[in-house]
């Protein structure tokens, strides 16, 4: 653990350059914008500006990115408890209580709790991507193609298992994103797949133009259904209220504690912030002494929502770092860009690219502390950007989509296969299929088929091998559970309903 | 209109199967696709059909399981969204696609210009200051960022030439 401090400290001397600190606060500032306003969400917004990155070091351009996600999180609280429209999938258990604790006059209060529980919640998750960073690592050293295969089956049935909705919409969510994966040249045999005799579809789908759509247009489409002019509760805040709130808020440190700890779990095993945020919230309301007070107001159903909902942001670095397994859509998107970049994720990284690792570890001790400062400052200034009629954010939103999507590889095609993914996306969303796990399957799909196919290699084509050692028969047990989850859970609803007759 | 179970274009029914039908076809797409690859064993283990083949198989089998509950399943649901709701999706998606249809001809700052005009003043029918002012202030920065700042030229059309860009 030691020499984990000496590498987080030669971290610092990376992230505290100069040009570093100004891409922290820009990308938190960017951050902030995208996740208050409809239509940017992390995942789009960290997909739009990483074109932009290609010619960056790998360190600048994770180092913004990242800090844009770190503020596209707090940005989303934002909007949840001044306008009780989630700004984020993971600041809607936010609503709960932030909006009822604004209404009733404490939106000082409330955006005080929340802002300094998602800085808690990624100040704890860094820690303990600090603290076990060098054991991760040195475990996944132990992974051969066989254990890749059934993590990464382990983290498609874990969509499946705690993704919520119809398990066979997240299926049919994942096998689409498999397949788009494979549309392009085939990594192993350099032979030509599913471009059915289209040129643009040569080079494949990317990952980004996806995003783009499914998060960017379609949400767009949905907000377009409605478009009410949004009224804040309240608009500014001052400082004295500000330090109250701060006061009362170290009173809830048990709850505090609990909640990071669950957005860790939910961070490393593959759940994500929008999970996490639900599931601390709904623990809280079961374990706390407040719980019954949770969705009127009461402030530790907000704080346990926020707390999760960032350590999970935070901690689900160290998964995606040293076994390339996103826990959330922004983080594939960040994935996709790490390959994008020439850097290959997995225990070696450690070893040999420990500017990289610490620097970006390193970076989200400080970022986190900006997006704070930052979201406290920049209050008044969103809660009047949220007012601007959505006839003008809206199309000016769109165009940067637009642009967002050319950028990728200036190809028109793109576009075209963007304003498709939006139609797609729209319905998607409306009918309750998962986007999520459509991404992840997007970046993982290429890297999942050569581990199975290295495996067969190794195995000589005997499927036995995923049950050949403990550690490969224990991952693909778990993943199997995962798959029993909803056949179990019908099972339980349908014997209960027959009891109740 | 009330007492209908929908009252709006399309019930929530008929959207789950025409898009449960759509995956299928896709479904059907893919494994076509993967059929004109080798799909079995080769000397590196699985050939490139191999993968494809079963994702394609596995979107079929859960695109018609899908499928087979919502026919079965009694009562439309809630409508989808109503005919308002279409409307204003059609007047923000249209523009939108006509804007990418023009790219290649206008570029992208003229494009964006034009369609920023007739989004926010036309269909919005914000004050045509207001208006006038973001079509051309938006693309004016968009123009510095990119071309200068970024250094990831976006097409620029006739206005290339003009400038003496290209």
């Amino acid at each position: 653990m030691l020499d984990n401090i000496a590498s987080l400290i030669s971290g610092f001397v990376v992230a505290l350059t100069l040009q570093h600190i100004i891409l922290m606060l820009a990308g938190v500032a960017f951050g902030l914008v995208v996740g208050v306003l409809p239509g940017l969400g992390a995942p789009n917004g960290v997909g739009l500006l990483l074109p932009l990155t290609f010619t960056m070091e790998p360190v600048s351009a994770i180092i913004l990115l990242t800090s844009l996600y770190w503020g596209a999180l707090i940005g989303g609280s934002i909007t949840s408890i001044l306008f009780n429209i989630p700004g984020e999938p993971s600041s809607v258990a936010t609503t709960f209580d932030g909006y009822p604790l604004a209404k009733a006059g404490e939106a000082t209060k409330a955006l005080t709790f929340a802002f300094l529980s998602s800085g808690f919640g990624a100040l704890f998750g860094v820690v303990v991507v600090t603290l076990l960073a060098g054991q991760v690592a040195r475990f996944a050293l132990l992974f051969s193609p066989v254990e890749y295969f059934a993590v990464f089956v382990l983290a498609f049935a874990s969509f499946i298992a705690f993704g919520g909705g119809s398990p066979l919409k997240t299926v049919l969510s994942i096998s689409v994103g498999l397949a788009l994966a494979s549309i392009g040249m085939d990594t192993i045999s350099g032979s030509m797949r599913l471009s059915f005799d289209l040129q643009d579809l040569i080079r494949g789908v990317s990952f980004l133009v996806v995003v783009i759509g499914l998060f960017g247009i379609a949400e767009l489409l949905e907000t377009m259904q409605n478009p009410i002019a949004a009224k804040p509760v309240a608009t500014g805040i001052d400082l004295p209220s500000v330090v109250s709130a701060a006061r009362q808020w170290f009173g809830y440190r048990t709850a505090l504690l609990r909640s990071a700890l669950i957005g860790c779990w939910m961070g490393i095993a593959p759940g994500g912030p929008t999970a996490a945020s639900f599931m601390s919230y709904g623990i809280g309301r079961r374990f706390s002494p407040h719980g019954a007070q949770f969705g009127k107001g009461e402030p530790e159903g907000l704080i346990s929502c926020e707390t999760a909902d960032h350590s999970a942001g935070t901690s689900a670095m160290l998964p995606m770092l040293a076994l390339g397994l996103p826990s959330s859509a922004t983080a594939a998107v960040l994935l996709g860009g790490l390959m994008i970049w020439g850097i290959t994720p997995g225990p070696t990284l450690f070893n040999e690219k420990p500017d990289f690792v610490w620097g970006l570890i390193a970076s989200m001790y400080l970022s986190n502390v900006v997006a704070v400062v930052m979201a406290l400052a920049s209050v008044p200034l969103f809660a009047r950007l949220m007012q601007v009629p959505f006839s003008i954010n809206g199309p000016v939103i769109a165009l940067i989509c637009v642009i967002g999507a050319w950028t990728v590889a200036d190809s028109q095609f793109d576009l075209w296969l963007m304003m498709l993914f939006g139609v797609v996306g729209y319905f998607m969303k409306a009918l309750d299929y998962p986007l999520a796990p459509l991404v992840l399957a997007m970046v993982l799909g290429d890297r999942t088929e050569d581990a199975f196919r290295q495996s067969m290699l190794l195995s000589g084509g005997k499927l036995s091998v995923f049950v050949s050692t403990p550690l490969v028969g224990a991952i693909m047990a778990l993943a199997l559970a995962c798959l029993l989850v909803p056949i179990f859970s019908l099972l339980m609803h349908r014997r209960n309903a027959a009891c109740k007759l | 209109m009330s007492h209908s179970e929908h009252n709006g274009l399309v019930s929530r029914k008929v959207a789950e199967i025409a898009f449960a039908i759509l995956l299928l076809g896709f479904g059907v797409a893919i494994i076509k696709g993967a059929m004109e690859l080798d799909t079995g064993w080769g000397g590196s283990g699985p050939e490139a059909g191999y993968f494809p083949l079963r994702v394609g198989y596995l979107i079929v089998i859960a695109s018609l399981a899908l499928l087979v509950l919502e026919v079965l399943k009694t009562g439309h649901g809630k409508a989808l969204f109503s005919r308002e709701a279409a409307l204003n999706i059609g007047l923000f998606a249209l523009p939108l696609l006509a804007l990418v249809a023009v790219v290649p001809f206008l570029g992208l700052y003229l494009a964006a210009a034009a369609y920023l005009l007739i989004t926010i003043g036309l269909l919005g029918r914000v004050n045509w200051g207001i208006s006038v002012g973001v079509a051309t202030i938006f693309p004016l920065i968009l123009f510095i960022l990119f071309e200068f700042f970024f250094r990831t030229p976006l097409p620029k059309g006739p206005l290339g030439p003009l400038l003496g860009m290209h």
